[in-house]
């Protein structure tokens, strides 16, 4: 057998493969909408919420994270590029650099979150909490769906993490690496693809 | 995809992020998030058809994804026929 019938070329596993991560994609796509549909919900009943806390939002940290999963796309199709072309090891730490950018994010992610929460502003560490009786918070109705959102979101970077991370490491054992990293850098780029909605939704609400 | 074509869609993606980001300093109005959403739009269909293989796909990938537009155009449709005509 060739080494690329081996691969999976031209014998119906790739279409196979890629038609099922689609479906599953799709669904994932439903989950993400519903909860885009909720935050779209909650913007119209709650214009003035939805600008003040956005505005809270630190735009540099949003637009850094943005770059950052933008580039760990890039780097990751490259490695795509560089798997079909049968270079294995440049297409290995092409992926290592993928899970690093994506620890990146999510590192810039947990820190805005903890400055967020710092000031009051998240739910969890909301005045009410401790206090029943204090007024809502005036933004309250944003960091609902901001958290959500972000949160869901960012479990996923998470799961893709792992996904290309062990992918990576076991890329000697796997019988077809490079349909498995096919598969696994569609859900990447959807990941991706989702942030690239959240992003202006959550950081670009009302005028700077 | 070749690597100079996924550069030339990395280029792209930044200069989409750089407008997005510039443009919020303009004060538009309503127009400021509509802007905002076509950006996100033009970014997502280029990861789309380029990185994640669109441009080249099989009938039944691409139904997939229409199968997706069709559903959410459903649950937005009438989640909004409800609300604005309260």
């Amino acid at each position: 057998m060739s080494a690329a019938a081996d691969q999976g070329e031209g014998t119906g596993i790739r279409p196979a493969g890629e038609f099922g991560m689609f479906v599953f994609l799709v669904s994932e796509g439903l989950l993400f909408g519903a909860l885009i549909l909720a935050y779209a919900f909650s913007r119209m009943l709650n214009p003035g919420a939805f600008a003040a806390g956005s505005a809270a939002l630190s735009l540099p940290l949003g637009t850094l994270n943005t770059a950052i999963l933008l580039t760990s796309s890039f780097v990751l199709a490259l490695a795509t590029v560089f798997a079909d072309g049968r270079r294995d090891g440049i297409a290995r730490i092409a992926l290592a650099a993928t899970v690093l950018l994506g620890l990146a994010f999510l590192g810039i992610k947990a820190f805005e979150y903890f400055d967020e929460a710092q000031r009051g502003l998240m739910p969890f560490r909301a005045e009410r909490l401790r206090d029943p009786f204090a007024p809502m918070s005036d933004t309250r109705p944003f960091f609902n769906a901001y958290l959500v959102l972000t949160g869901t979101h960012a479990v996923h970077v998470l799961s893709g993490m792992g996904l290309l991370g062990g992918i990576a490491l076991l890329w000697q054992r796997l019988k077809r690496p490079s349909q498995a990293l096919t598969l696994a850098a569609l859900y990447w780029h959807f990941i991706d693809v989702i942030w690239v909605f959240f992003f202006p939704l959550l950081y670009l609400v009302g005028p700077r | 995809m070749t690597a100079r074509l996924a550069v030339v869609t990395y280029v792209g993606l930044m200069a989409l992020l750089a407008l997005t980001v510039g443009s919020s300093f303009i004060p538009l109005g309503p127009a400021n998030t509509v802007l905002n959403l076509a950006i996100a739009i033009a970014k997502a269909a280029l990861i789309g058809f380029i990185f994640m293989h669109l441009r080249r796909s099989s009938v039944l990938v691409s139904l997939s994804v229409v199968t997706l537009v069709f559903w959410l155009a459903i649950l937005f449709s009438l989640t909004f026929v409800d609300l604005l005509t309260r």
